[in-house]
This record gives structure tokens, sequence and C-alpha cells, in this order.
């Protein structure tokens, strides 16, 4: 039987692109290795990132972005040992992810604001952040 | 309340709110000059309140569009501004779009003649709105799997062009940006599709990805992506710039174009009884049957029970034996013993879930637990080359699924011999040279035993291949359907059809029967309702 990994989670976040040091480091070793002016590849800049043990099973969906991009929103779902457990993040600017639970100033009201914040991002452009 | 997220402040309070049904209201969206779009869940009611005003609006999609179907709003879309809404009802009619300043409700892309045509439900799915409401994207499909027809559609509503293609070849779509433009996915590559120019270009980047989309002004396309790193996976959000656009290559629409008109005009395969030949059934279904039950009692089984349960159902298939153990009939109180024949699975490797934990060896076995937050227990373990999975609820508590799986032993009979009864079983079949391959037994102590009988391979229809499967019970079957038309079959007292299911459903005064014809709505229509419901009636008459 395959032995089972030690169950935690790892480094909840790797923060967003420009504001990261080892995100800058691994994006800098990335264009010197493939850089986009010799394959004619576009280069994606990572905006967001989360590590997980592979005793994890990670979907995401519903990708949401801002008129400008400058922000975007994303659903994600783990499963670890049947348990099923759903998030949804807000990335901003140079805030990094967050919970959008966290984005109501009142605990009463986190579900609200996070189901907000789904049909804001997935029906409409009308924020800009 | 309002909050900006950008003032990082509550910008708008409304510490009143009157609705009768404000515990149902859906927070559609808030527009730039704070109106609020709100949507009765399970309804077709949506309102639109003036947060400046206090002007509050109320509609009714069926009463808008005239139409008693739209009653039922599945999703809502908005424009930016608020001022165009788009309602998809799912409900078989078409999309509905909503002009707040004028009033005026147009509905797009009705469905009705593709479901007459086909003779089956039709929807919209995957569903675009550009920001400023101009374009729309929406995927026309019958209902489930295997579609019989499927279109992909593009709506420019400002001049009323659809755009409609088939074997459309990209297996992703995006959003839309306010400039008309859809990414679409294909293989492992990206795609740009400008609605308003009817040009695709190729994005120079490649990679299979689940997700996409793009930045409201089309500047960025956002991507998920996944990668290993040591033992753990890093799953990402990336950005693309597509600044540069105007230069990335031009490729080719991988899809067809498709005429609306004259999809709907051609003639579908005349019905034809040519394919529902029925052949005659060699071999001995009841010893068969037999043979698959008296088997099972060389399988290892629990000899007893830390609690009792009320009743013990038994059901063998051709590959596993299951025992469950019913405690309380209502409150889903069961635990359910799974012994596996099939050889495949003899080994811990194949046999135990990797996220169970040793617990025990006991002469020599290996026993594998884990007890989950939800309440769901499993405990694994292979005997003398079979493979045993006991999964239940809190019933037992871990000492006691031990002391359960401690208890299996082999060469116990079954409660009970199998009895057939008067039932009659199918003596043709409509697959040539049938053999039996898929079948259960069911014995449940308060209602005698029942049978299932597969004829070809009822859930794998997609290749247009038809199947039958054989049901019968000595109680009234739960889906027993006396509503359906009403049919003449001899030797039965009872007898009905129903065209949507393709069930015939029996009663011979001592057994229930069904015969449920399967196969994908292409071939029931090349086939023929009619022709289908000879073909069970014929099985069901020649059965002894």
């Amino acid at each position: 039987m395959k032995k089972r990994l030690l169950l935690f989670l790892l480094g909840i976040f790797i923060l967003v692109g420009c504001s990261a040091k080892s995100t800058d480091e691994e994006n800098s070793a990335t264009k010197q290795e493939n850089p986009e002016a010799q394959t004619g590849q576009l280069e994606p800049e990572t905006v967001f990132s989360m590590e997980f043990s592979e005793d994890y099973t990670v979907d995401i969906w519903e990708i949401n972005s801002s008129d400008t991009g400058d922000s975007l929103q994303f659903e994600l779902k783990t499963y670890f040992e049947r348990d099923e457990e759903f998030f949804e993040y807000v990335v901003f600017n140079e805030n990094g992810g967050i919970d959008a639970r966290e984005l109501s100033p009142q605990e009463k009201w986190k579900k609200t604001a996070a189901q907000l914040f789904y049909h804001l991002m997935a029906n409409t452009y009308s924020w800009n952040v | 309340m309002i909050y900006d997220l950008e003032k990082e402040e509550i910008i708008h309070e409304e510490p009143e709110w009157s609705d009768i049904s404000s515990i149902v209201l859906e927070l559609i969206a808030i527009t730039d000059d704070l109106s609020v779009i709100m949507l009765e869940s399970f309804s077709d009611r949506f309102i639109i309140y003036d947060t400046k005003t206090k002007e509050r609006n109320e509609y009714y999609l069926s009463k808008l569009a005239d139409n008693p179907d739209a009653s039922f709003i599945f999703r809502m879309h908005t424009s930016s501004d608020g001022k165009k809404l788009l309602f998809d009802t799912r409900t078989g009619t078409g999309l509905f779009l909503f002009n707040v300043e004028t009033e005026e409700t147009t509905e797009l892309l009705p469905v009705e003649a593709f479901a007459n045509k086909y003779n089956t439900d039709f929807a919209h799915e995957e569903v675009r709105f550009s920001p400023d409401g101009t374009f729309i994207y929406a995927k026309i499909t019958e209902v489930g799997n295997d579609p019989v027809y499927e279109s992909h559609n593009f709506i420019n509503t400002e001049t009323g062009e659809v755009r409609s293609f088939v074997d459309f070849d990209y297996y992703f779509v995006s959003n839309i940006d306010e400039n008309g433009n859809m990414a679409l996915a294909s293989g492992d590559e990206l795609f740009l599709y400008s609605i308003p120019n009817d040009q695709v270009i190729r994005i120079p980047f490649k990679k299979h990805l689940n997700l996409l989309a793009l930045s409201g002004n089309g500047q960025y396309l956002f991507i998920d992506d996944s990668e290993p790193k040591d033992e753990n996976r890093v799953y990402s959000m990336k950005k693309l710039s597509l600044e540069q656009a105007e230069n990335f290559e031009v490729a080719e629409m991988k899809a067809s174009l498709a005429d609306r008109e004259n999809s709907l005009s051609e003639e579908t395969k005349a019905a034809s009884s040519d394919e529902l030949n029925l052949h005659e059934i060699n071999i001995d279904i009841r010893q068969k049957l037999t043979d698959a039950w008296n088997a099972a009692e060389n399988l290892y089984f629990a000899t007893s029970y830390p609690k009792q349960p009320k009743y013990i159902d038994y059901t063998v298939s051709e590959s596993n034996v299951y025992q469950t153990l019913v405690f309380e009939e209502f409150g889903r109180e069961e635990i359910e013993i799974k012994v596996m024949r099939d050889e495949d699975f003899a080994s811990e490797d194949m046999c135990v879930d990797d996220d169970l934990d040793l617990i025990e060896t006991i002469d020599g076995i290996n026993y594998y637990f884990k007890s989950f937050s939800s309440s769901e227990n499993e405990l694994s373990f292979v005997i003398d080359g079979q493979c045993v999975r006991i999964n239940g609820e809190d019933v037992y508590s871990e000492d006691q699924y031990l002391s359960l799986a401690t208890s299996f032993a082999n060469g116990k009979p079954l409660p009970v011999a199998i009895d057939f009864g008067s039932i009659k079983f199918p003596t043709v079949s409509p697959i040539g040279g049938w053999d039996l391959e898929t079948f259960l037994i069911i014995y449940e102590e308060e209602f005698g035993f029942r049978y299932v009988v597969d004829f070809g391979k009822p859930y794998d229809t997609a290749d247009g291949q038809l199947a039958v499967q054989f049901f019968t019970a000595n109680a009234e079957p739960v889906f027993y359907n006396d509503t359906a038309e009403q049919v003449e079959v001899a030797g039965y007292e009872q007898a009905f059809f129903n065209e949507e299911t393709l069930e015939l459903d029996l009663f011979d005064g001592n057994h229930y029967y069904t015969y449920a014809a399967k196969m994908n709505t292409e071939t029931r229509n090349n086939l023929g309702i009619e022709n289908i419901k000879n073909m069970l009636i014929q099985m069901a008459e020649m059965a002894e």
C-alpha cells in the first residue's frame, strides 16, 4: 500500500508576482532559460500560487477578471481525506490572494460578501480596483 | 450595505429593507451608479433598486417576455452599466435580453424547433455576455450526454447577426471582452476569436488548460496552471499579456458554419424496424443466476455483528457480493460490506485506498481503517485473495468495525436458496449471441428476490448501440409508471409504456417487470419510438 504522506498544507500563500521575492527569482530564472524573444511564445506572469501536499486534490474553476486585469477572483475546492472545503479568492493588485470572506468588515456578513463578490465578478465588470 | 473596495469603506447603508421574499433574494450586481440588481431564487422575479433615489422596480420575466414558460431564471447576466440584462431560463425556451431603459424584451436563440425536430430536450449552456451587452455566446445542445445536435452561437445584438457553428473543436470558451473577443482552447493551443470581425488568431502560448478568463478590456488572459514541486504541487493563476495581439498569426476556425434554417429542415433518417431484430436466447438464464448465487457461498462473510442489524440484504453481481446491514430503515444507518471476486483487486495495493491507516495485523491479515469527519467510515483488508471493503456510518466504533472484520469466515451458506417463483424471463434478445454478463441478484428480507439483467451495455450507448435492461420485483417498484400509455401485452394484467423513458412496465398478477430500452437520441429517432415499443412488447410476450 502506498504510504500516505504527512498531511499538512504547506506554505499556504506564495504571493503575488511583483511583490514576492521568491516568485521574482523564479520568473527571472524562467526568463533566462526560456526567453520569450527566442521562442516567440508568450511568457505568463504568476499572479497567485498555492502549494499543497500531493494528498490534496485541488479543483479551480470560475476565474473572473476585473475590467483592467489588475484583479481577479476564482473559486477553489480542496479534497483531503474525503472532506471538501470551498474557498473563494480575490487577488488584488499587490494585496495577494485573500479569502473573499475576509472582505467583509463584519463577521456576520462574511458569507454574503463572498457571494456578492462572485456575482459581481461573474456578471459584470463594473468594478475597478 | 455597499462596501467600496478601493476606498476601503462603506459607501452606502440600507438599514431597512422590506420585501416579502428577502430571504430568497440573490444579489446579482451593483452598477457604477449604485443601482442594485437582485433576483428571487427559483422564480422569474427580479428587482432593480436605485440606492440614491430609493426607487425600486420589480419585474417578472414571464410577463416581460409574454411567455409563461419563462417562469424560472436559471442565471442572470448584466452589462456593466446595468442597462441590459440577459436571462438564461433553461426551460427549453430561449435566452431573453431585457433593455432596462426601453423595457423591451427580445427572445434569442429559441430551442423549441430543435426540441421538436429531435423530440428531446434542448437547452442553452455556457452563456457569455460582453461587458457592454453587445455580444452574446451560447451553446445550444441536447440536455444530457452524447447530444444528438449542438451548435455554438455568436450574437451581435446591435446588428442582429447570429453566427452558428457545428463541429466546434474547442473544449473551452472564455468570457467576452469589451471588444467582442473570446479566448478559445483547443488541444494545447489557445486562440482569440473576434465576434465582430469573425476572425481567429493564434495566441503564441502552448499548454492544455482548464480555465481561461479575459480581462474586460481584453489586455490580459488569465489561465490556471499546476506543476509538481518536490512532493507537493503548486497551483497558480497566471496572466498572459495580449497587448501585441494585432501581431498574432491569423488561424482557421476549427468549426463549420451552420445554417440554422437548413439544419432544422433536414430530414432525419426514416424510421425503420430493420435494426430491431430479436434473437433467440440460447442460454438458461435461471441456471446462470443460480450458479452465480451459489458461487457466492465460497466467499468470506461476516459471521457476527457487534450490534445486530434489523435486517441484512444481499446483492450478488457478476463481480461482487454485497451484504448491507440495515440498522435504521429511514435514518440511512447502514453498513455495506463488499466482497470483490475480481482477482484484479486481490492485492492490498488495489484493494485498500491510500488514505486508510493500518490499525491491526491479526493472523497475517492487515486491517486498514479510517473514520472521516463526514461520519463515513471505511475498513478494508484482503483475506485469502479476496478484497473486502466495509463502508458505513458511525453505527459502529473503530473497535466494532474491527470486530466485524475479524469475524469473517468462508464456506457459510447464504441465508436463503435462490428462488425464481413464477418470474418470466426473456427468451429473446435484441443482442445477437447474447450471454449473461452483467446482472444483479438482490435478496431483501422484506421483499424476497429481485433480478436485473442487462442485454447490451445500457450505460454505454454513445456509439449508437441499443440495450435493454430487464427488472423484476415482487412488490410494486417505486417507479412503476401506471400513468403512462396503457398498452395490451399478452400474458400480463397491466402494461404501461412511457415513450419519454422508453420503459415498458408490467404486472402479471404475481410479479412486476420493467423492460427499459437504452440508446442515444439519434438511434432512438432512427429506430422510431413505435418500433421500440413493439420490440419491448414482443420481448415481454415471449418471456417464460
